[in-house]
């Protein structure tokens, strides 16, 4: 399938919601094996940059490739390789979670010898152990955000696309979903992750890019954007001055 | 009075909905089309009606002799049903409304609010939105049939409250089983396994001739009541009284006992309504752990797409068991129909076809091709991120629809099949159900996929059930109406069905299509 250093290449993409125009012309290239983060502040439209890249909506303009191929020309065989996870965690309320996974499995032909095997090493990793018989409808916040992060881990994608992905997590799902996620960037996974937590944006991503109004406003890795902002301390006093928000 | 304050804070929700849906462009020409069909259909018929003297008319009615009048005038009255139903399927069959849901139940719940006052607030607001509509289509079609028919003031008013009995026979039809819904999770919360019990429980009913009269009674009052309200008050100069007084009797008598079914109804409300309450129902329970799911192994993704439909339907609603029981009940009481017309005793002769449609007026209010997408909204992401083509996934929910109004369809079908007096209108049926089963399917799902709310909170909204409502008339009507020019002409009628079935496909993978490229290109859902 590679056939471009990039594992997401943005270009030219700009998105209309009515008369709102949320993205303007924006451009993006996210190498593979990065953890590449996007922060920016509410409405900024990193939402709407993720479902596009996921395929979920369509852009109004520009395109979006993955490996080199063009997400609107095979959309299918490209959907194979992302693992999305949205801002509000929903799924259907009356599978289990174990019949959730189950569906997963059919849906991306995952063999059943590897998905059980799977299924064992990241329930167990996200704490699910004793809620493979619970609906997913009665899960906490925090649970169900375990659960589709499992979802997503059982198919082992080459692309993770991740919303919020620390919403609802407790300090010990965190800590296991950033263990796994370096984990899957180190044996080549690409990660393109929007949050508004820049203290494990600045931990875990090696690259990032501030986005505001629909724009880039600036991409780089932590050092160079500190570097930008002219401070040395924290990556949140850099990204208040680069936007202009410090007090 | 707080069921005041509910009421209006209802009324308020409705109309800010209704203002927010005239921001979008295509819900405004949407509601234009609408205005300008309605002034379309009322001037057209005007000019057709009108195109030959009424005596004509009526002697070309009276020329193929009484028998086949009837026969004719069945069908027709029995297309109207069928027409009125499918279409009012996404209106009055629509329980969800009043159920306690996403806002209601983080401040309606936590406000010092008795459930029945919620309930009766929502009830009204219902009760308001529907006689808006039902006049509406009155002003439409009346004034045409009232100038043609040349009716004066007073036979009009009867020909206009018998609309208005048949809209209030489906909502108490639509009434009464939302009180079996609410009777049904009562019971099953602590014991039976109600919805598989209840065929067992009311099998009996069919075996002695008095409770099966009473059933009978019941299925055809209604429809036979209002076919020979208008007819009468269409036809022939009777005193009014003996129309009037019957009608009126009926019109009570069904407005009596929807109340009674609400009143009883807010008894049960609230019974269940948050997941947590609901998972604790063993009926839940039981079809977690008891019954062995599977989303199989290796399926095409039209089939994993489909089972997801099936299991997480059967266990989020009761309308397939609801089905399923009302498929088993009508089967039964189908058989013994046919029993009854081959004694050849008379007693439902001229009402057998009415019947038949009268059974499918009740498939087609559980039509469920409309709300296939319902389940969809705010989880959508799940099947859109998949490697699986929209057009399965459109398939799949198809399937399932198909499935679903099959089981409801396949008992009246049977009947039909006894109870159709001529061959040539037996095939007509056999050969219409089935292209109006894909068309009206197909056509829900286009409708689904365009209008369904992204949010859980929004309702399904009425510009769809106008739309649903067009389409099916326009569309679907040829299908019944065209053969039934043919009946005397064995060979041009075959080469009519057959081309009727083909439109039917051709239609349906036009709006599956549709339906397709609506729920991909849908940013909000």
């Amino acid at each position: 399938m590679p056939s471009s250093r990039y594992a997401i290449e943005v270009s030219g993409l700009t998105k209309f919601y009515g008369k709102n125009q949320v993205l303007w012309d924006l451009n993006l290239q996210v190498e593979q094996g990065t953890i590449f983060g996007i922060v920016g502040p509410n409405g900024a439209g990193k939402t709407t940059l993720l479902k596009i890249v996921a395929g979920i909506i369509r852009p109004s303009s520009g395109g979006v490739r993955i490996f080199g191929h063009s997400l609107s020309r095979e959309p299918e065989n490209i959907k194979s390789f992302i693992g999305y996870l949205p801002e509000k965690p929903r799924a259907y309320d009356v599978l289990t979670v174990k019949e959730f996974l189950e569906f997963i499995k059919e849906l991306y032909s995952i063999p059943d010898a590897v998905f059980i095997e799977r299924v064992e090493e990241y329930s167990k990793a996200f704490g699910l152990g004793g809620y493979d018989q619970s609906f997913m409808g009665s899960l906490s916040k925090g649970l169900l955000q375990r659960a589709l992060l499992a979802a997503i881990f059982v198919r082992e994608p080459r692309i993770y696309l991740l919303d919020e992905p620390f919403s609802g997590l407790d300090p010990g799902g965190i800590w296991q979903f950033r263990r796994t996620l370096q984990e899957k960037a180190k044996v080549g996974a690409t990660v393109l992750m929007a949050t508004h937590i820049l203290d494990f944006v600045e931990k875990l991503c090696d690259r990032i890019a501030i986005i505001d109004q629909g724009k880039i406003l600036i991409e780089g890795t932590p050092q160079q954007l500190r570097e930008a902002a002219g401070v040395q301390s924290s990556l949140e006093e850099a990204y208040l001055k680069l936007l202009g928000e410090e007090s | 009075m707080k069921i005041f304050v509910l009421t209006r804070l209802e009324l308020r929700l409705a109309w800010n909905s209704f203002k927010l849906r005239l921001k979008s462009r295509p819900n405004i020409l949407l509601y234009v089309l609408i205005l300008i069909l309605c002034i379309v259909i009322n001037s057209t018929l005007h000019m057709f009606l009108n195109l030959s003297p009424r005596d004509v008319r009526l002697q070309a009615f009276s020329s193929v002799g009484v028998e086949e009048i009837s026969a004719y005038l069945m069908i027709f009255a029995s297309l109207t049903i069928l027409l009125v139903s499918s279409s009012a399927k996404g209106f009055y069959g629509k329980l969800s409304t009043l159920e306690f849901r996403g806002p209601d139940l983080e401040i309606l719940r936590s406000a010092p609010l008795e459930p029945y006052q919620v309930f009766i607030a929502k009830s009204l607001k219902v009760f308001i939105k529907r006689s808006l509509l039902t006049f509406m289509a009155e002003l439409t079609l009346l004034t045409p049939i009232m100038t043609f028919f040349g009716m004066t003031a007073d036979r009009g008013i009867v020909f206009l409250s018998a609309i208005l009995l048949y809209s209030c026979f489906l909502y108490f039809v639509e009434a009464f089983t939302f009180l079996a819904s609410r009777l049904t999770l009562n019971l099953i919360r602590g014991r039976a396994r109600t919805p598989l019990v209840v065929p067992l429980v009311t099998f009996p009913l069919f075996f002695y001739e008095e409770t099966l009269n009473l059933v009978n009674y019941l299925v055809f009052l209604p429809s036979t009541a209002i076919s020979k309200i208008v007819y009468f008050s269409l036809f022939h100069s009777v005193p009014m009284s003996t129309v009037t007084y019957p009608m009126l009797s009926f019109l009570a008598l069904f407005s009596g006992l929807s109340m009674l079914v609400i009143v009883l109804s807010a008894l049960y409300y609230e019974k269940v309504e948050t997941f947590e309450e609901l998972v604790k129902a063993d009926w839940l329970k039981f079809l977690k752990n008891k019954l062995k799911w599977s989303f199989g192994s290796r399926h095409s993704p039209v089939i994993t797409v489909f089972l997801k439909e099936f299991w997480t339907n059967l266990r989020a609603s009761d309308a397939p068991l609801i089905v399923l029981d009302y498929a088993i009940l009508l089967f039964i009481y189908v058989l013994n129909l046919s029993g009854v017309a081959s004694d050849s005793t008379g007693r439902f002769p001229a009402s057998s076809l009415i019947l038949a449609f009268s059974i499918l007026l009740f498939s087609f209010i559980f039509q469920p091709s409309v709300d296939v997408f319902l389940a969809e909204r705010e989880r959508s992401w799940i099947l859109k991120v998949a490697p699986v083509s929209i057009q399965n996934v459109v398939l799949a929910k198809y399937l399932y629809s198909l499935i679903l109004s099959l089981m409801t369809l396949l008992p009246p079908f049977i009947g039909i099949a006894f109870l159709a007096p001529f061959q040539a209108e037996r095939l007509i049926l056999s050969v219409s159900s089935v292209s109006l089963l894909l068309v009206t399917n197909a056509t829900g799902i286009y409708i689904g996929a365009h209008y369904t709310p992204a949010s859980l909170r929004e309702e399904f909204p009425v510009t769809g059930i106008f739309a649903y409502m067009g389409l099916i008339s326009i569309l679907a009507s040829p299908i019944v109406l065209i053969p039934l020019l043919f009946l005397s002409h064995p060979i041009a009628l075959v080469l009519v069905l057959g081309f009727a079935l083909d439109y039917a496909i051709v239609l349906s993978h036009h709006f599956l299509e549709g339906a397709a490229k609506s729920f991909s290109e849908r940013d909000d859902l």
